[in-house]
């Protein structure tokens, strides 16, 4: 293992973790901010965080449970998140790959 | 009585003899009187209390009493909910999915969540005891989800202080089981719930199914207090809901997904109590809720009448 790997290794590591809930928000694990489609940053605080994708929740980016109240069609999902190194940027779903639900 | 043997010495395994306490059947006792004995028999196994023997929580006597308690309040609840845990196991989809919908099938008035302290000033603590009682990514994600719930390192930032601080901001005494000798049954009932299932092992399932309906049933509700509480001038007093709006939004997901299904699939042998603790979470819930609603809907508290001092005062710890 070459230092560059190692150090590329150790990257991978860090990076925040993005776990897709079916009809459900994105979990990240291991942000340290998240960035919104307005270019606002917002600290992340708690070690598992939860993205609102219904794009209705009180709390934006944060998800606050909304979603179980509308009468959403499976794969309407508004947003996807990207993961960019220690940050999470939001994009459309038009310039960001799809991940497939769980 | 109880109350009475428990500041005594503790018997070195005899047991209390007809002359002090023989509860050999739950039907003895009244509803109130039930709820404030377990209630006091799980304290034992927390906090304590500064007049009692340490060495009661381990007292057979005590024990004994607590486990004919138990029993008649584990078969009445799994008669009353066996309908919906059918529910669930007949379901289709994953584990995660039916658990939300079986909360979507029986939620009460969202009061139930959070206006209880008996729980709330030891938060998180009943689940906890699961913890060594499970292996693998379900253990792994209740430990992450505790984490948060104990304020992820800040001792500022744990629930249970959030909670004692919400207390104070609204004129409240925020010292642990201030209240006890206040709170009806139908509230200790709730806090009972989870001792019960987080002390039995056997019962482990039944105390995952319990924490993922329990979370389900919080981010919304704290959503409408928060804002209840903004609009009525006690904004001191939402910190403590804004941060279950956004934790829960996490905590349903995780308890739901990487424990309860991930349990299910690890022993599916566990699916029949993961169900039967999320429907009895749900209904224990809603009947301290509509007791609640129906005192203050007609013009009463809904609190025991404060003469009542059950346990006759037994000083907890501080």
């Amino acid at each position: 293992v070459t230092l560059d790997e190692r150090e590329q290794q150790t990257t991978d590591r860090r990076a925040p973790e993005v776990i897709e809930c079916l009809d459900g928000p994105l979990l990240v694990r291991g942000a340290t901010s998240v960035r919104d489609r307005n270019d606002d940053v917002h600290l992340v605080t708690r070690p598992l965080v939860a993205l609102c994708r219904c794009d209705k929740s009180s709390r934006l980016p944060w998800c606050d449970g909304t979603h179980k109240l509308l009468n959403q069609q499976p794969g309407s999902r508004p947003t996807v998140f990207a993961v960019a190194g220690q940050q999470l940027r939001e994009e459309t779903a038009a310039s960001a790959p799809r991940r497939t639900p769980e | 009585m109880m109350f009475a043997a428990l500041r005594g010495r503790p018997l070195g395994g005899r047991h209390l003899g007809s002359a002090a306490v023989a509860i050999t059947d739950a039907s003895m006792l009244s509803e109130d009187d039930r709820h404030i004995t377990l209630w006091s028999l799980y304290e034992l196994h927390y906090g304590g209390f500064e007049d009692v023997d340490d060495r009661w929580e381990w007292e057979c006597a005590a024990l004994s009493v607590r486990q004919v308690l138990e029993a008649e309040l584990e078969s009445r609840l799994r008669e009353l909910t066996s309908p919906y845990v059918r529910t669930v196991w007949d379901g289709s989809g994953g584990v995660a999915e039916r658990l939300f919908a079986l909360v979507e099938q029986v939620e009460g008035p969202s009061v139930a969540r959070f206006v209880r302290s008996i729980y709330n000033l030891k938060e998180a603590d009943p689940h906890t005891w699961a913890i060594p009682r499970l292996f693998g990514a379900p253990k792994v994600a209740l430990a992450e989800l505790q984490y948060d719930e104990y304020g992820a390192g800040r001792p500022e930032r744990q629930h249970a202080q959030l909670f004692a601080d919400t207390m104070t901001a609204c004129g409240l005494d925020c010292s642990y089981g201030a209240y006890i000798n206040d709170v009806p049954a139908s509230t200790l009932a709730v806090s009972n719930l989870m001792s019960m299932f987080g002390l039995n092992r056997r019962l482990r399932g039944a105390s995952m199914g319990h924490l993922a309906a329990f979370e389900a049933t919080s981010s919304l509700p704290a959503r409408d207090v928060s804002a209840g509480l903004s609009r009525l001038g006690l904004g001191a007093a939402a910190p403590y809901f804004d941060e279950h709006i956004e934790a829960d939004a996490v905590h349903e997901q995780v308890a739901a997904r990487n424990i309860c299904q991930a349990l299910a699939e690890q022993d599916p042998r566990l699916l029949e109590d993961i169900a039967f603790g999320a429907a009895a979470c749900l209904m224990v819930d809603q009947q301290a809720a509509e007791h609640t609603l129906s005192a203050w809907r007609s013009g009463r508290s809904a609190l025991r009448a404060p003469a009542a001092s059950p346990t006759d005062d037994l000083v907890l710890q501080p």
